[in-house]
């Protein structure tokens, strides 16, 4: 087509090459095969063939030797319509696990060591690594699989934690066991696959496990549960569970039974979760860690209320040191202030995050009511009702002794009372005032100077803050708006 | 406490180890890696875009492969390449695969 393109383009006429509108012999009529006519160039006659060509220009055909002077050659069988090269298959079929050329350098060091994994020898001395980094790495990758983890597997082993489990199915959690014996402390997270099985083994396997946390075991039954604790007994200080929706009353009261020197509770996320169950509680005294947050499923909001939950901490409040209620949505200013303030004496962490109910003057009388000294870590984020009052009271009570400190979401905090942090609480190393809308680049400054151990400051959400605002060596501020890039 | 202040010829950067080695590789292999390409941002404005040398906290024979990977991949990285792709892994001794793992992992590439 483009030469008929450029044809057109010099005014000529385009129709020739074209089968049916080429120049027939113009002014005539079609000669039919066999005629004899007259040669338009030489004037001879010859024979009408298939292969006749008209004259160019002008009426008339051309004889055989004139049609192959002017360059045609008459026997060549006519162009049929250009055909265009057949195109590259532009589809091209990206497998999806083949995004990228090139996998990343961690995924070949993986690869690299996955594959000289039972020759201890091949991958140096291992000794010497920070071997909680290199678990944290290959979870992040997901790549820790029952290949993988006899990595961090050692007879003498104490302490374990993995962080990402789904990679090892039963079996693998079972031979976890077996190659660990002497475990003293094990945590895992994800570790959707353990399994009735699973737990039977270690309660029977583990014989010095003390502690054990998980994060998601949740296809563990009610009965399974209920073995475990009769089985482990008494050797049982601490047990830290999260999401699991099958735990019961009857497993809690087993526990409580059971494990009488437990120190360490954690139920977090624990659907079922209600205020009978805090009566089962009262014989642990012993209690230094209690978690019970996050109970709601998804959008079904479940909550413990005040009163059961003052009677517990007058039971058990006198020795624990670390407390978290985070997430229920009944409760109110009154649990802080009759429950929590009054019967804690050795409270040092406390959470308290996003109890709706909360509120600026309650919170304020809270602090200023709490008996124990001041707290080292408190995190009562995502309540965004509290502001002045609350902040100057915390801050009387507690900022002797904060070193961790998140208030994200005091909105109505103004910025002299956030001014105050760094006056009152000079041992600050890690804070989070995100969406604090008071902070500018003052107060980031007065932190920077006062707070002398100060290792983090997190500021996401505060507009105020400027290009300009302070750094300091030493001190990592993250989530200013101006330095996305 | 920067006594380094010469700058690395243009469209390359200098790395410097731990233990005093200098490797100098092109800026666009460099910026395979996350953390580099930050550094070398000269919007953020560290020192380290001006003067086009860092300094890392690896030993040479750790960097010596990373340094080897970037330029192997700002290469072979292109999706649209059609030449065959060599196997990298023979370049990563077996001995060296942890402290590279966590390199990597740091350095993001």
């Amino acid at each position: 087509m483009e030469k008929l393109k450029k044809r057109r383009l010099n005014g000529d006429d385009p129709e020739e090459e074209d089968e049916y509108t080429a120049k027939s012999g113009a002014g005539g009529k079609t000669p039919n095969v066999g005629d004899r006519d007259e040669c338009a160039e030489c004037g001879k006659m010859f024979t009408v063939t298939a292969y006749t060509r008209p004259a160019d220009p002008g009426p008339g055909y051309l004889c055989h030797a004139c049609t192959k002077a002017a360059g045609q050659d008459p026997f060549k069988p006519s162009q049929g319509p250009r055909k265009r090269k057949a195109p590259e298959d532009k589809r091209k079929i990206v497998f999806f696990e083949v995004k990228d050329p090139v996998p990343t350098l961690a995924e070949l060091c993986l690869e690299t060591i996955s594959q000289h994994i039972e020759d201890v020898e091949a991958l140096g001395d291992i000794g010497s690594l920070n071997m909680d980094k290199i678990a944290k790495i290959i979870s992040k990758n997901r790549r820790l699989n029952a290949a993988v983890a006899p990595l961090f597997y050692d007879v003498a082993n104490e302490y374990l934690t993995l962080y990402d489990c789904t990679g090892l199915d039963a079996n693998g959690l079972i031979a976890l066991a077996n190659l660990n014996p002497n475990l003293v402390d094990l945590r895992l997270e994800f570790c959707g696959r353990v399994e009735a099985t699973v737990i039977q083994h270690w309660a029977q396997h583990l014989t010095k496990l003390k502690r054990l946390e998980l994060l998601a075991p949740f296809l563990v039954t009610d009965k399974a549960w209920i073995n475990f604790f009769e089985t482990v007994g008494n050797k049982l200080e601490g047990f830290l569970i999260t999401n699991s929706p099958r735990f019961t009353l009857e497993c809690l009261g087993s526990l409580v039974e059971n494990c009488p020197n437990l120190t360490e509770l954690r139920l977090r996320r624990v659907g079922q979760l209600a205020d009978p169950w805090l009566i089962l509680l009262y014989p642990l005294k012993n209690l230094t860690m209690l978690d019970l947050s996050d109970p709601s499923l998804g959008s079904l909001p479940i909550s413990l209320t005040d009163e059961p939950i003052i009677n517990l901490l007058t039971n058990i409040g006198a020795n624990l040191e670390h407390l978290d209620l985070s997430g229920h949505e009944l409760v109110t200013d009154n649990m802080l202030i009759m429950g929590i303030a009054p019967h804690t004496p050795k409270l040092q962490r406390l959470k308290l995050v996003e109890l709706p109910n909360l509120t600026d003057e309650g919170v304020a009388a809270f602090f200023n009511a709490l008996v124990a000294p001041p707290l080292h870590w408190l995190d009562i984020s995502r309540n965004s009702e509290l502001g002045d009052k609350a902040l100057t009271a915390l801050l009387d009570h507690s900022g002797a002794g904060l070193t961790h400190l998140n208030i994200n979401q005091f909105k109505e905090a103004s910025t002299e009372v956030l001014m105050q942090i760094s006056d009152k609480a000079k041992r600050l190393q890690v804070v989070d005032v995100g969406f604090c809308r008071g902070v500018d680049d003052f107060v980031v400054k007065g932190l920077q100077d006062e707070c002398g151990d100060l290792k983090e400051i997190k500021v996401y959400g505060c507009n105020h803050i400027t290009e300009n605002c302070p750094k300091k060596r030493g001190i990592r501020i993250v989530g200013i708006e101006s330095h996305t890039y | 406490m920067e006594d380094n202040q010469e700058e690395g010829p243009s469209g390359w950067v200098k790395l410097i180890s731990d233990d005093g080695f200098t490797f100098i590789l092109p800026e666009k292999a460099a910026q395979t890696s996350g953390f580099f390409k930050s550094t070398l941002n000269s919007t953020v404005g560290f020192q380290e875009s001006e003067t086009k040398v860092i300094r890392c906290g690896e030993r040479a024979a750790v960097l010596e492969t990373v340094v080897e990977y970037l330029v192997f991949k700002s290469e072979f990285g292109d999706s649209a390449s059609k030449t065959a792709i060599p196997d990298f892994m023979k370049r990563i001794p077996a001995a060296l695969a942890l402290e590279i793992l966590m390199a990597a992992d740091f350095l993001d590439c």
